[in-house]
């Protein structure tokens, strides 16, 4: 539940307390006023003393009786005694209530009074009437003598029921007033209890709003640059150590002021006002909450400045708040204009040079045509030995000058479109032909031609037939030049993409066996204008615009050229341009024959596997052990010398990018001491697959090369390979895995070698140790450390084949391989995908292990 | 019930009071001489409300030049009752002589009933002012 649900709830229920112990004290009021009109009922007596009236019924009645029978017993009776006790007992019976009686009481009540009010006319007539009635009246009284008792009995227990019911009444009150109290009183104790609660809600919050607020300002106050926020009418309210720099005022003089006159030259302040009463009157905003703007600004001295602002809103109690981001951008500005001005001036200047030279060489082309032509013609007359010569010279000079033409004609055009216009091409052909056309030029300088092709037959491309003339014509003729008596060769080979159909890649190298170029040089080889070798430059002759064109046409192109070289043994020129099959019908290569499994039964032998990577080595160990060998694991270089110098091993398999020393210093050093293992085979264990990286291995005293990924059939052929033959080792063709997310055989190989919990494992591992390298490419490639992000991707790309990835794989290959080249682009483009390979393998992993069975089986 | 008034005679002696010893009596127009009281109210043994005209106690008192101790209140039947003088207000009791505009006979209570304004004062509605309301009062003595 969240916090909000849980506001509404106690609210409710707040409610609800409160409204029934209302509800409940509203009752207990109402019955205490009945209860307490009942008990003055009871404290009011509602008569005197009943029982005294009653018993005096029964007196008067006597004293009646004795008045008349004393009456008629004499001659001279006492009227007026007579008289007067019956007005007395009249007037007592008169005074009863009918309902305080009992039925037989007020029967007899009423049976008296009758009697008595027959003989009023007797009582009030003359006193002989009387005197006569009185032995009469005597009688009739004598009768009821049991009616006045009866009369006064009846009385005192009506009175009794009435008080009793009274009684019964009021202690029913109280008892329902006890409940309801008891109720009311359970109800304020949970209400008491409830707002205790919140209370110590409310405080709590009320500390991680204070923390909160403190956190805030100390990264307001921390913050680099201005902030100021100010209230809805734009009213300063706060103003931080970076805006009292930027602007000149203190925070406390500024406090409380009015923000746009201070802070705004007039002629800004007028549309933030009108946009500050805009958002008052619509809370619609045109200036915060939508990224950066640039306003001119105001300092204290009256200075009016740039700077860069981002505004945000937040909606506090009483009102908006804006809050302003500042930066001053004087400084920027002026380095902008600068740079802008720089920029512009160098772009001119060599928009200006190109074309000067673009011109004049077009101008001095024909009069030069015109002077050739005309010293060909002199060569066919006859001429004598020392004008030969001259005539030789002239036109030796004059060939040179010409192709110097060329070559900058050639530079202008690379930037012309109809040099890359279009073409379905047979390069297969035009590659057969470039070499013929040169093939004159090599046999003069006693230079071997050869021409390798692979994957061209029978395929047609869309790409800029005299784009690709210009490269070759310029590698090779370049290789000639600088390999006399010696040998150059053009290998082409097509690689069609496996995910795109009719997409792929076209490498081109040109190898000679010249005089190489200084690593120090290689760099700058493909800048316009550059030769290396003056001396060298003036026997061979060339513009240095050669290697310039090449690079302009394969940039245009798409592609990328490496170059690799050793002083005095030869340079290769590697070209990938990416090339568009014409023929979209070609058929695509085959996935790879499903590997074997089963136990396969091999000669133990000892191997030392060295690895930097804990997974990595986790995995070796497993595969090895379960094809019967003997393993010795080893965490890096030195500790590979170390076991090297201990004991003699069958077979070192040995990591190349290891942090304390790498793979081939750690072989060099093995075989230049006395180890037992000087002559062990030892099998570079990488993911690197550049051919001049194999030269590199070879050269660190190598034996082979076993590529990462590793899977079961690759490993047993390294095992049982025979490394006696220098060059067997590096006879690896290039893995032409299957595509997709996942190595299917590397999968259940996985799963069979580890189990479904050693699995999970070693995944979590790979996840960590992927997630960290990860990162790392990242920071490497957002400060452009290409050593760093070929290493991180290097190490990535180790890993992630080990667990059987084939598209993260590739791509941190390639990523490699465009950190070697140094080709941002590609960088860019690979790094932009890199997060998303990632998850894919992680999800076909997830769903590898969510159901492994049916894994298994679909292979 | 039907009832007929009795005459009352102008001479007939309605109070008959005994102060230190030296009795005195009032006839009806004696009482009807001195200060008169008015008021309405209901009591618990009539139906409906009565109103009372008579002469308050205090007034009787001070004409026997009363001032402290014991009002011992006696009826035709020979009820009797104590009240303190301090007890005695100016105005209640009265020794009422009228009910409802007439003369009230010994047949009903009268002719001299000693009540208090039960309605205007709760506190007047105990049982000891019940037992004070003493009815076909004859008698007073003081001591």
């Amino acid at each position: 539940m969240t916090r909000a649900d849980t506001g509404t709830e106690t609210d409710k229920n707040r409610f609800v307390l409160t409204g029934f112990a209302i509800l409940a004290l509203a009752f207990i009021l109402g019955l205490s006023f009945v209860v307490r009109d009942n008990l003055r009922v009871m404290g009011v007596a509602q008569g005197d003393q009943l029982s005294w009236r009653a018993s005096q019924v029964e007196v008067e009645y006597l004293k009646l009786l004795i008045t008349l029978r004393d009456a008629t017993a004499t001659d001279a009776p006492d009227l007026d005694a007579v008289r007067k006790r019956f007005d007395v007992l009249y007037s007592r019976l008169s005074v009863f209530k009918n309902e305080a009686l009992t039925h037989e009481a007020l029967a007899n009540l009423r049976a008296m009074q009758q009697s008595l009010d027959s003989y009023i006319p007797v009582i009030d007539g003359p006193d002989s009437r009387l005197v006569e009635t009185l032995p009469d009246f005597q009688k009739v009284l004598l009768e009821q003598q049991e009616s006045s008792r009866s009369i006064a009995l009846g009385a005192i227990q009506g009175a009794t029921e009435i008080q009793a019911l009274q009684r019964q009444r009021v202690v029913y009150l109280l008892e329902v007033m006890m409940i309801l109290i008891a109720l009311s009183a359970v109800v304020i104790v949970a209400t008491i209890f409830f707002l205790q609660k919140r209370t110590a809600e409310q405080r709590r919050a009320s500390i991680q709003a204070e923390e909160k607020r403190r956190q805030l300002q100390a990264t307001l106050d921390g913050a680099i640059g201005g902030i100021v926020v100010s209230d809805k009418d734009g009213n300063v309210i706060d103003f931080n150590a970076g805006a009292e720099a930027i602007f000149g005022y203190r925070k406390d003089e500024i406090i409380g002021r009015y923000m746009p006159g201070l802070l705004l030259p007039a002629e800004e302040r007028e549309a933030v006002e009108q946009s500050m009463a805009r958002y008052h009157a619509s809370r619609e905003t045109t200036f915060s909450d939508s990224g950066t703007h640039e306003f001119r600004m105001m300092r204290a001295n009256g200075m009016v400045f740039p700077a860069q602002t981002q505004i945000t809103t937040a909606q506090m109690l009483r009102g908006p708040i804006f809050i302003s981001f500042c930066r001053d951008l004087t400084k920027e500005k002026h380095h902008e204009a600068e740079l802008t001005k720089a920029r512009d001036e160098a772009i001119a200047a060599a928009k200006e040079r190109s074309r000067f030279f673009a011109m004049m060489s077009h101008e001095m082309r024909t009069p030069l045509n015109g002077v050739l032509s005309s010293l060909y013609l002199l060569e066919e007359g006859s001429l004598s030995v020392e004008q030969r010569e001259h005539l030789d010279t002239a036109l030796f000079s004059g060939d040179i000058l010409l192709s110097h033409i060329n070559d900058v004609l050639a530079i202008e055009r690379s930037e012309d479109a109809r040099e890359l216009e279009q073409q379905v091409c047979d390069i297969c052909s035009l590659a057969s032909n470039m070499v013929r056309m040169l093939e004159p030029m090599a046999k003069e300088r006693s230079v071997t031609l050869d021409l390798e092709k692979k994957g061209l037959k029978d395929r047609q491309f869309l790409t800029a037939p005299r784009a690709l003339q210009q490269i070759l014509i310029n590698l090779l003729s370049n290789a000639i030049k600088f390999s006399p008596e010696g040998a150059v060769s053009l290998f082409a080979r097509y690689t069609p993409s496996e995910v795109l159909p009719g997409q792929g890649t076209l490498r081109l190298e040109v190898s000679d066996t010249g005089i190489g170029i200084a690593p120090a040089d290689r760099d700058r080889i493909f800048d316009d204008f550059v030769s290396l070798d003056n001396r060298y430059e003036r026997r061979t002759g060339g513009t240095g615009l050669g290697l310039g064109i090449v690079r302009r046409f394969t940039k245009r192109l798409g592609g990328s050229i490496n170059c690799m070289s050793e002083i005095g043994e030869g340079t290769t020129f590697t070209l990938d341009l990416p090339m568009t099959e014409a023929d979209l019908d070609a058929k695509f290569a085959q996935g790879e024959d499903s590997l074997k499994s089963g136990p396969v039964i091999m000669t133990p032998k000892c191997i030392l596997v060295v690895d930097d990577n804990k997974v990595n080595r986790s995995v070796m160990e497993k595969m090895l052990t379960l094809a019967g060998q003997n393993v010795i694991l080893a965490e890096g270089g030195e500790a590979a010398i170390r076991l090297a110098s201990q004991q003699a091993f069958d077979l070192i398999l040995m990591d190349i990018s290891m942090p304390d020393m790498s793979g081939t210093q750690a072989t060099r050093s093995i075989r230049a001491g006395n180890s037992p293992n000087r002559d062990t085979p030892i099998v570079a264990f990488t993911a690197h697959a550049l051919p001049q990286e194999l030269e590199r291995f070879r050269k660190a005293g190598m034996s082979g090369y076993l590529m990462k990924p590793v899977n079961r059939k690759a490993l047993i052929e390294c095992i049982d390979k025979d490394y006696t033959n220098a060059e067997g080792g590096f006879d690896v063709a290039a893995p032409v895995g299957p595509s997709g997310v996942l190595d299917h055989n590397q999968v259940s190989d996985l799963q069979s070698f580890l189990g479904p919990e050693e699995l999970t494992a070693y995944l979590n591992d790979f996840k960590d140790n992927a997630d960290g390298l990860g990162l790392e490419m990242k920071t490497a490639h957002a400060s452009a450390d290409l050593n760093q992000l070929k290493t991180a991707a290097h190490a990535l790309a180790g890993t992630s084949g080990m667990v059987g990835s084939i598209q993260l794989f590739r791509l941190l290959r390639d990523l490699e391989q465009g950190c070697v080249h140094k080709d941002m682009d590609k960088i860019d483009l690979l790094m932009a995908g890199f997060d998303d390979a990632y998850d894919r393998l992680c999800n076909a992993w997830d769903q590898v292990l969510a159901n492994p069975a049916a894994y298994n089986t679909a292979e | 019930m039907t009832m007929t008034t009795l005459a009352v005679a102008d001479s007939d002696v309605m109070l008959t009071t005994t102060v230190n010893d030296v009795t005195r009596s009032f006839t009806m127009t004696e009482l009807q001489a001195l200060p008169v009281e008015r008021f309405e109210t209901k009591t618990i043994w009539t139906e409906g409300t009565q109103s009372f005209e008579g002469v308050p106690l205090a007034a009787v008192l001070d004409e026997l030049g009363v001032t402290e101790g014991t009002v011992s209140a006696q009826a035709i039947n020979d009820y009797a009752v104590d009240i303190p003088v301090d007890e005695i207000t100016e105005t209640a009791p009265i020794i009422a002589y009228h009910q409802n505009g007439g003369a009230m006979s010994r047949r009903d209570k009268g002719p001299l009933w000693l009540v208090y304004p039960y309605d205007s004062h709760p506190e007047l509605q105990s049982e000891v002012i019940y037992s004070r309301s003493i009815w076909q009062m004859d008698r007073l003595s003081v001591k």
